[in-house]
């Protein structure tokens, strides 16, 4: 589908924050998917910065289309999928204007993509050194001895145990934290500038989870990408990101430095999403849990989308969908009446 | 009880105690055993050594009446609902299935799995559907409801809310709290996520390698933990971790007696 410009009113926002600093800066995307049951925007007007050298966490629950920004970043959208509206602007090349096929060669050297399934990025049918030294040679012209120098280079850097040997070793053969960790390598072995992760850890045990969010920071400190992690689970976003995009029905609701955000969220579902944590609640008592359900994205609000579930709803609210502004601090909100955590919002 | 094989032991030495209507929760990672033991708990692998008492029934030495009585006692729910749900039977279907022994009339057993429903918060429009037409959280309210259908006094959850948004756990653990006052139950909860057994749990049993390397009431668990293991696991969870860092308190002290509010019943 060809890239049509689409200007909303509602969904406007072009990036208050685009500074030298920006390295990505997605504005206004918009995607649309052709499912059997009609036409829907799981991403509806998206409007994100990642600077230099920062990990961005997008934060959302199942089906809030984090995901779906993830692959339209990283050019790896479905067939019955397409951007419809906006820009995704690395180093100010916007590469929601390029064609599929031109986009596969950005999308290696410039984008690294890491996700929760490793073996969605791994073929079981080939050694894992294989792969990685494929990978190698892919962007550049390396013998074979150097390629495979180079793969287990990377393979100790991900922190591996003995890599040499794990050179020969089938994805089945591994465990699911080594298995990541060849992701990573693969991901990072063309030096991408973003690296795109989306539920790297889910499928952890906590240590191992551990493990790779502190491998991650180490590798971003010394290779210098920046990245976008996606995730539903704010604590993890709390451990490994420096600045958080809320993510509902489509759009951003809040961003903000990560802890500016979990110390006072502003956003009533931001506030709902950390008192859902079990974690936070109180042991032996119930889990507050956010109320109603996340709207059909067929049939979607015409106000605020978080509107029918808000414990804090004004008139206004069902009306218009509030814009995404600046809040103060490097931080953006789409509410008309956010209200602190601590003045006790029910 | 031990179970050796030729490179190592799947269980050592384990000793575990499941006291009437109490919540443990049995925790350790990947490998750590505690799949292991619920097997020998439930008598789905034979242990090397060692017994396992339900009353005064000896399950691993039990004959084959007395398994399939106890076995109606002690249900387990596992962490993959759509695992465990075969999808291409429909929900009544499979709830019916774990009450076959009861040999009731269609129509009883039609009533029985409204009751069972209506226990785990769905609406008795969800008999006639597939596993696919619900979400995650659905889907393990389902297999909740299977597992109630014999009326057990014990309930084995594997990784209950592990495959769930952390949004939507605190609802499953709402509901099997709920379900434990309502019901009488005794709770084994296996999971390697600290935050869950912070929530629901009486004691906490630790497992590493095979051993049982800590229990304790749950409040000294995880204000002592004693085992680097278990320190280990703590420092490792997220959520405790930013728990401590917040400096407002995310709920207020006093519970507000905020239950579950989450409408699963019209829309499935």
């Amino acid at each position: 589908m060809p890239n049509q410009t689409h200007h909303s009113e509602q969904n406007g926002v072009t990036s208050p924050f685009a500074t030298e600093d920006s390295l990505l800066e997605v504005r206004d995307l918009t995607v649309t998917m052709n499912l059997r049951q009609g036409i829907i925007r799981p991403v509806d007007g998206v409007t994100l910065s990642l600077k230099r050298g920062e990990i961005l966490g997008l934060v959302g629950e199942s089906g809030c289309g984090k995901t779906t920004v993830a692959l339209a970043v990283a050019s790896l959208l479905p067939r019955f999928a397409a951007i419809t509206g906006g820009q995704i602007l690395l180093n100010g090349r916007d590469l929601a204007a390029l064609k599929r096929s031109d986009m596969r060669a950005v999308r290696g050297a410039m984008i690294g993509t890491v996700f929760q399934d490793p073996m969605s990025s791994l073929d079981p049918c080939f050694r894992v050194g294989d792969q990685i030294t494929e990978a190698i040679r892919a962007h550049g012209r390396v013998t074979r001895a150097d390629a495979v120098a180079k793969a287990v280079a990377m393979l100790e850097t991900v922190g591996m145990p003995d890599p040499s040997r794990q050179m020969r070793a089938y994805p089945h053969e591994l465990s699911g934290g080594m298995r990541q960790r060849v992701g990573l390598a693969i991901a990072l072995i063309s030096d991408p500038m973003v690296l795109v992760a989306d539920e790297p850890t889910t499928a952890l045990d906590v240590t191992l989870q551990r493990q790779i969010l502190q491998l991650l920071q180490r590798l971003r400190r010394e290779f210098g990408f920046s990245a976008i992690f996606i995730t539903h689970d704010l604590a993890v976003v709390d451990e490994v990101a420096d600045r958080v995009a809320v993510m509902y029905c489509g759009q951003i609701v809040e961003t903000g430095p990560v802890q500016d955000v979990l110390q006072d969220p502003r956003h009533p579902y931001t506030q709902g999403l950390l008192r859902s944590m079990p974690g936070l609640a109180t042991p032996g008592h119930d889990v507050p849990v956010i109320g109603g359900e996340v709207p059909d994205m067929l049939n979607l609000p015409r106000g605020c989308r978080f509107e029918p579930r808000c414990p804090n709803r004004i008139g206004q609210c069902a009306d218009s969908l509030p814009l995404l502004n600046p809040s103060g601090n490097d931080r953006q909100l789409r509410c008309y009446n956010p209200t602190p955590l601590s003045s006790g919002v029910a | 009880m031990g179970r050796p094989s030729a490179s190592f032991p799947a269980l050592k030495a384990v000793d575990l105690t499941l006291f009437e209507g109490e919540t443990v929760a049995l925790v350790g990672e990947s490998g750590s055993g505690k799949s292991t033991l619920a097997r020998c708990m439930l008598r789905l692998v034979q242990p090397s050594s060692g017994s396992v008492y339900f009353g005064n029934l000896d399950v691993l030495t039990a004959s084959r009446s007395q398994l399939m009585d106890f076995r109606r006692h002690v249900q387990i729910v596992f962490q993959d609902p759509f695992g465990s749900l075969d999808p291409r039977l429909r929900i009544g279907t499979s709830i019916a299935e774990g009450m076959r022994h009861l040999e009731l009339t269609s129509a009883q057993s039609r009533a029985r799995c409204i009751e069972l429903l209506e226990l785990v918060q769905l609406s008795p429009r969800a008999l006639d559907r597939y596993p696919h037409e619900f979400s995650g959280g659905q889907r393990q309210r389902i297999s909740i409801a299977r597992a109630l259908g014999p009326s057990p006094s014990v309930l084995l959850a594997d990784e209950p809310v592990s495959a769930l948004d952390v949004s939507v756990q605190g609802a499953i653990l709402n509901l099997l709290r709920d379900l434990q006052k309502k019901l009488a139950l005794t709770y084994l909860i296996i999971t390697h996520d600290l935050s869950v057994v912070r929530n629901i749990s009486d004691r906490v049993a630790v497992m590493y390698r095979g051993a049982l390397v800590e229990t304790a009431p749950a409040d000294e668990f995880f204000d002592h933990p004693q085992h680097p293991h278990s320190r280990e696991l703590i420092a490792a969870a997220p959520s405790l971790e930013l728990r401590s860092r917040l400096h407002t308190p995310v709920q207020p002290e006093e519970p507000t007696g905020q239950r579950d509010t989450t409408n699963f019943g019209e829309e499935p």
